[in-house]
């Protein structure tokens, strides 16, 4: 016990990449039922639950860690929006197909270095998480990429669709790319997401557009609105009927 | 999920005539050997027919049944719900896959079905016209619905047309984790806090009787039920698959603590079932004609992803046909 207590990480870390993973498995899951073909369908559903398996395993640690009758749900559910420390990029809304699958591609090339780190880190119980995880994203990353690839290079109207997905999500990037994890190496999960991308935008001759110096307060804002109505949403019934079991 | 009874035909449709000759006599004594029938093998117009139409109806009826307990995933009211939920919804969609891709055997296209559900010449179940008003009716869907659903899926394991029967085998096992979980949901709503069994109860007593009409019409009026059971599709009538599921069904509410909306519902020792009342059938057919609650928005739903998915799917032909003529030139070149 002790030596685990040691070697835990910090709550927040964790935290970070709870919360990262419910709220893009709930955009996600958002599409179930409105694919644009079939199949595509039952794998964005796939993804959103891998996303929400990894948010719940995480929350349970937090949970377990806390004490005090803390669960998964009083954290899912009863925390306030300012208390959830998502990456901004996750709440944003889901807009087209190339906005979900250029996002999808950019948080996946983040999630394989980190869970790779975790996974071979003193936290055990974290690095379990991990090891499970990082299959989940390298397939996740895998799918995204082989869209963006097609989007790139398939009619005018999809490469139009994705370089406009690309320029409205690269501000986020500023985030993802600052964001520290304990238990990583940030320069490394940085290097490993350029390679990443680079790679899927040279197959797609697409270029990657510049990064800016900070997130303006007006992306902050626009995240912040997003993730309240997303949280209005799926906090909604589980609020109307507090204490009550499902 | 679904499915009503198979093979709904509006008055006024076009209904598959039976051909004669040597082909029917062949393939009857196929059926009666019970011998399963496959895509290769001799059929007659009117079977390939009734199949493409029943199959594509479930398919239909697996699609467009995502989208009612679609709309509670972002909602669910915990996070083990949550992941249940979207594993069920997904599941619905891979059976509209297994399905469409039986119709195919039978030399149609899944274009050409999705373009007859969007253009409405296409049936699907009935009871997704209706609308999920609360958390509780996914657990009623899943309960009642499914369990409706695989009263009339099962029998179809032994269907004698070869690729639907090997594809509901995998569906009925689906199916029945659908029938727990909705049982599950319903169970923890009755043992909960007063609102929420009340939100049980209201719940059951909306679903009921559109459950009891997803059987079909009764077997007197049930104009293709001979064909279909004389081809081997059909194995069991509307009618003793409805009251099958009612003998099992009140019971069950019992247990919950349930009360199902039928004052007629009585135990008959002569006959050792259940008498239960009638069914309002011109709210069966104003629904299967479109008229129902939620008719034009499911379909509407339906075609907006279609056509909001058009542009994706281009993009991914495009760069199919361009990869395949790369690999043609690289080919060429060596």
């Amino acid at each position: 016990m002790a030596e685990s207590r040691l070697t835990a990480l910090p709550e927040s870390t964790l935290l970070t990449l709870a919360d990262t993973c419910l709220l893009w498995g709930h955009r996600l899951s958002e599409w179930c039922g409105h694919g644009p073909v079939l199949e595509e369908d039952i794998a964005l559903t796939n993804t959103a639950l891998d996303l929400i398996g990894q948010a719940r395993a995480l929350l349970q640690l937090v949970a377990l860690r806390r004490g005090d009758e803390v669960t998964e749900d009083a954290l899912a559910y009863f925390r306030e929006p300012e208390a959830f420390c998502n990456l901004m990029m996750v709440a944003l809304p889901n807009g087209d197909y190339a906005l979900t699958m250029a996002r999808s591609m950019l948080l996946a090339a983040w999630f394989v270095p980190v869970w790779d780190s975790l996974a071979q880190g003193t936290d055990r119980p974290l690095a379990n998480i991990a090891a499970d995880a990082v299959k989940e994203s390298r397939v996740q990353l895998r799918h995204a990429s082989d869209w963006v690839l097609r989007f790139g290079d398939g009619t005018d109207e999809s490469r139009r669709r994705i370089e406009s997905a690309l320029v409205s999500l690269w501000p986020y990037c500023d985030e993802l790319l600052a964001t520290t994890v304990d238990g990583t190496d940030q320069a490394e999960r940085n290097a490993s997401w350029r390679a990443s991308i680079q790679a899927t935008f040279d197959a797609a001759t697409l270029s990657m557009p510049a990064l800016p110096d900070a997130a303006t307060n007006l992306l902050t804002a626009t995240a912040s609105a997003s993730r309240l109505t997303l949280l209005a949403e799926m906090q909604s019934l589980a609020r109307q009927h507090p204490g009550a079991s499902w | 999920m679904y499915t009503q009874a198979f093979d709904i035909v509006v008055a006024g449709e076009t209904s598959p005539v039976a051909d004669d000759g040597d082909v029917q006599t062949a393939f009857l004594a196929r059926i009666a050997r019970d011998e399963k029938i496959e895509p290769q093998d001799a059929m007659p117009e009117a079977y390939r027919k009734t199949l493409i139409r029943q199959i594509s109806q479930h398919a239909h009826s697996e699609v467009v049944g995502m989208l009612p307990e679609g709309g509670w995933i972002t909602r669910a009211p915990s996070l083990k719900r949550k992941e249940i939920l979207l594993a069920k919804v997904q599941d619905e969609g891979g059976h509209g896959l297994y399905l469409y891709s039986a119709a195919e055997t039978l030399g149609v296209t899944r274009e050409s079905l999705v373009e007859a559900l969007h253009a409405g010449k296409a049936k699907y179940s009935s009871i997704f016209n209706y609308p999920t008003e609360t958390w509780a009716d996914i657990g009623t869907i899943g309960w009642l619905v499914d369990g409706a659903a695989i009263m009339n899926q099962v029998p179809l394991c032994r269907c004698s047309y070869g690729p639907y029967a090997r594809a509901m085998i995998r569906i009925c096992k689906e199916e029945s984790f659908h029938q727990r979980q909705g049982f599950d949901i319903v169970r923890s709503l009755c043992e909960g806090t007063p609102a929420q069994k009340a939100m049980a109860q209201e719940s059951i007593n909306r679903w009921w009787w559109p459950t009891l009409m997803m059987f079909g019409p009764h077997d007197s009026d049930s104009t293709h039920t001979g064909e279909a059971t004389d081809w081997g599709i059909k194995r069991i009538s509307n009618d003793a698959l409805r009251q099958k599921f009612v003998d099992v069904t009140v019971p069950q509410a019992a247990f919950l603590g349930l009360t199902l909306p039928d004052s007629a519902i009585m135990w008959n020792a002569e006959r050792g079932h259940y008498d239960f009342g009638k069914i309002d059938w011109d709210e069966f057919w104003r629904v299967v004609k479109g008229d129902g609650p939620c008719n034009a928005a499911r379909v509407s739903d339906r075609v907006a992803a279609f056509d909001e998915g058009r542009w994706v799917r281009e993009a991914a032909a495009a760069h199919a046909a361009k990869s395949a003529l790369s690999k043609a030139s690289l080919k060429v070149a060596a």
